[in-house]
């Protein structure tokens, strides 16, 4: 039955109409969100590329800075007698100041020495140390959060982004999200695609969500930088979700960082600031962690940039955090004081900080993050991360 | 229910059109496997891919030297464009090929077996050569022995850098002793826990270690690619399941036997038995199709052609309805052949109509283009595909497509040539109920039904 005489059917000029629109946020990729019991909200953000603490927070209190880092050191919003903020986050200052900002200046993830961005990555997400273990490479530690909350459900427990997020994968239900994706349906095929994705069990409920979340905002205002994402992220925070991850990007600052870290910066402010905003009142409820893969070198390199380092900062933000202090110790930047003779020591496992703050959080047993979330973590004392 | 052409062209092959006739019985599907197995639409060769690998390289190296030179960083950015370029061809490539395909079995098994033998470039200096690798270790091997695809993954350059073996060091070789290097067991393990024995294989830790001793030496460079190098590779007798390799002086040889008795292992077999029918039949194996094809690999000694024709000569192979889904990139293979568009013109398709129209939906639909998920690949049960974003982006590419057509068909006559007759009457309802005929046609496209194999 093959016919030749058949006319094929050619697309039209390729100009016209892509369909619907789809937008991409450029500095933003993923979000992730899951439905949990209790009151409480947790949201990570993932800062991709590697984020220089020691820039995020000046440590002007010490005086090697200016020659480790000539253009790195000038003068910022000051939050104690040693740490300056970035001058590009002097709108968080307000936060610091109503005790609902918080930094782990030297911490970081177990990974050491190899410094790829990939694997630093895969090992904050996973959250396990040393080589990864082979059941633990496929799931992240908020999935395995999930697994001892009760009452995880499907509907709600739902996750944004375009690329991956391995800290919210595994075998609790979490569902993707890219805020942006519009389906501009007539009202009819509207009808008759939902009909016929609830003939269909495997169908019915996703497509109902898909149907749902894909309808034009109105005023076509689609959140495409990183203050639009997070107030999505709020949105959802107000109904049934509980836990939240996306991530930023534009971290990795090999030269020219006076000019490249700022707008990085700038959206990380935006964020928070727009997840205080559309919060509202559960704003008091609300933990956010900001993290990273691993620090950057000490000391700024030839072209003004920083290359991949050890050591960085953990920052915290958000009405339930025992906020406008620093956790945890600071080595210092003497030669003798670094990781390596190049980078800032970590002084504590950035995952000791998270699991406190899960176990103090969600009401779990230390044993349960330890064993479950973190396999094999020694948590030590706890930092007392919350109010 | 038992076998007819339509279930023949939607559970093994790309869809359905009216352009080429399905296969009349399973030797027929069977017999496409030889006739499909050189599609046209060329793929950026890996040798290709690696060049630019081995120039990016080079101008890295030279910006070290001179971070503020304009004409390097000019060449950086023009080698990053030409591989993004060659990326964007190969992704229409693909597509076409999976369109174009009279039946489209050997297709789908090249991207079944692309995703058993899951890589992808990281980023830095090798980028974008997933599809090199799978036209160079797979396509070529598809029906021939699994131990060919086996040899060519194992040591390919891509592999070697994925899964870390190019950075294992044997601890008595050469380097190892004067450097305090050690092993990296990463290959090693999903050599026998993905690709070969499977997760339920008869293995332990040690021989995963053992396997990494005999790997060492696997490596490659950018000028000659693939590379066996003795003074990282551990000397001595090592001893897997009860057999003895290697020994002095060090070859690769001794890791190709090794993969030769893995390929023939019975636990190996069942592995591959078991996901081929998860992939093409249904989320439940049948045990006594799994059965079949075991014992009919073994007895051929690893013959890729009697593994299939165990699998499709078997009735369990027939039975029930569409219990899969297509995948992102099948979806709209058989969207394109439903419609009939020539293949030439999604090649013909610019950087940026690619880039909106292919590229950027199939990352929302879940299958980015040269990524993969993990080394395990991606998922192989029908729900791994159905979220609401991934159906959110399958709808919007569905429905956009007709609205792309210079003429589009009778949306109730499309309904049949898509689904061969077999559509419920509720989709029918649809396509005739609809507003337009481009809408019409959207929805069948977009329906369950469709996207159902």
């Amino acid at each position: 039955m093959t016919s030749a005489s058949l006319s094929r059917r050619g697309f039209m000029g390729q100009s016209l109409a892509l369909g619907c629109s789809l937008a991409a946020a450029p500095l933003v990729t993923p979000i992730a969100l899951a439905g949990a019991p209790g009151e409480n909200r947790l949201v990570v953000i993932i800062l991709r590329g590697a984020m220089d603490g020691l820039d995020l927070l000046r440590p002007l209190g010490d005086k090697l800075l200016p020659e480790l880092r000539p253009s790195l050191s000038g003068e910022g919003p000051a939050l104690d007698n040693y740490f300056v903020l970035h001058p590009a986050l002097d709108g968080l200052l307000p936060l610091w100041q109503a005790g609902e900002l918080a930094f782990a200046p030297a911490t970081s993830t177990p990974y050491r020495d190899r410094r790829s961005h990939f694997d630093g990555q895969d090992h904050l997400e996973a959250g396990t140390a040393g080589e990864l273990p082979p059941a633990l490479t496929r799931d992240g530690w908020l999935n395995r959060l999930l697994t001892l909350l009760p009452g995880v459900e499907g509907r709600t427990a739902f996750a944004v982004g375009r690329s991956r997020m391995l800290i919210l994968e595994g075998e609790a239900p979490i569902t993707q999200w890219t805020p942006g994706t519009e389906l501009t349906l007539s009202p009819q095929s509207q009808l008759l695609l939902g009909r016929l994705f609830e003939a269909d069990p495997l169908f019915a409920e996703p497509g109902r969500t898909a149907l749902e979340m894909s309808r034009p905002s109105e005023g076509g205002a689609v959140p495409q930088d990183a203050e639009g994402l997070a107030r999505f992220v709020a949105e959802q925070l107000q109904g049934e979700t509980r836990i939240a991850s996306f991530s930023l990007t534009g971290w990795d600052t090999h030269r020219a960082q006076a000019r490249a870290l700022p707008p990085a910066l700038a959206q990380l402010q935006a964020a928070l600031l727009g997840l205080r905003d559309g919060l509202g009142p559960i704003w008091g409820r609300t933990t956010v962690m900001a993290m990273t893969e691993f620090g950057r070198t000490v000391r700024e390199n030839g072209t003004g940039g920083t290359d991949h380092g050890t050591g960085g900062a953990l920052l915290l933000a958000g009405g339930a955090i025992r906020g406008g202090r620093m956790f945890g110790d600071w080595p210092g930047l003497g030669e003798n004081a670094l990781y390596a003779g190049r980078d800032l020591m970590p002084l504590r496992d950035i995952r000791a900080y998270a699991a406190w703050g899960l176990r103090d959080m969600f009401g779990l047993r230390a044993s349960e993050v330890s064993g479950v979330v973190f396999p094999g973590l020694d948590m030590d004392e706890n930092p007392r991360l919350l109010l | 229910m038992s076998f007819s052409p339509a279930k023949a062209a939607i559970r093994f092959g790309t869809g359905l059109d009216l352009r080429h006739a399905a296969p009349v019985d399973p030797a027929a599907l069977w017999g496409s496997l030889k006739a499909e197995a050189r599609p046209g639409f060329a793929i950026t060769s890996w040798d290709t891919r690696r060049e630019y690998a081995r120039q990016r390289w080079e101008v890295r190296r030279a910006l070290r030297d001179a971070p503020d030179d304009d004409t390097l960083r000019a060449d950086l950015g023009r080698l990053n464009q030409t591989d993004r370029m060659a990326s964007l061809s190969d992704l229409r490539a693909s597509l076409a090929r999976l369109s174009a395909a009279p039946v489209g079995f050997h297709a789908r098994l090249t991207r079944f077996w692309a995703n058993h033998f899951s890589v992808m470039a990281q980023g830095g200096i090798l980028r974008s050569a997933r599809a090199s690798f799978v036209e160079d270790t797979i396509q070529p091997h598809v029906t021939g022995q699994f131990r060919d695809i086996l040899h060519a993954t194992t040591l390919h350059p891509l592999m070697l850098a994925y899964l870390d073996q190019s950075r294992s060091v044997g601890p008595f070789s050469m380097v190892g002793r004067g450097q305090g290097r050690g092993l990296n067991e990463n290959l090693a393990r999903e050599l026998l826990e993905l690709h070969t024995l499977g997760p339920n294989g008869d293995y332990t830790q040690d021989d995963v270690t053992q396997i990494a001793r005999l790997l060492t030496g696997l490596t490659f460079d950018l000028e000659n690619g693939f590379r066996f190098e003795p003074r990282i590779a551990e000397p001595g007798i090592i001893e897997i399941f009860g057999k003895r390799y290697g020994g002095r002086p060090m070859f690769v040889e001794h890791v190709l036997e090794l993969l030769d008795d893995l390929a023939i292992h019975p636990d190996t077999a069942r592995h591959l038995a078991t996901k081929l029918v998860r992939h093409f039949v249904s989320d439940a194996p049948d045990e006594q199709l799994v059965a079949h094809m075991t014992a009919s690999y073994l007895q051929s000694g690893g013959e890729l052609m009697a593994l299939y024709r165990a699998l499709l000569e078997h009735p369990a192979a027939w039975e029930g309805g569409p219990g899969k889904i297509r995948a992102p990139m099948e979806l709209m293979a058989a969207s394109l052949r439903a419609l009939d568009v020539p293949p030439d013109q999604i090649i013909d398709l610019s950087p940026r109509v690619t880039n909106r129209w292919l590229l950027m939906p199939l990352a929302d639909m879940g299958e980015p283009h040269e990524q993969v998920p993990s080394p395990a690949g991606h998922g192989d049960l029908a729900v791994y595909w159905v979220t609401p974003q991934a159906l959110a982006a399958r709808t919007l590419w569905t429905m956009g497509l007709p609205l792309r057509l210079e003429d589009v068909p009778d949306p109730r006559r499309f309904v049949e040539t898509a689904l061969g007759g077999q559509a419920s009457d509720g989709l029918q309802f649809a396509a005739a109920g609809a507003e337009t005929r481009a809408e019409g046609v959207g929805l069948v496209l977009a329906s369950p039904e469709f996207s159902r194999r």
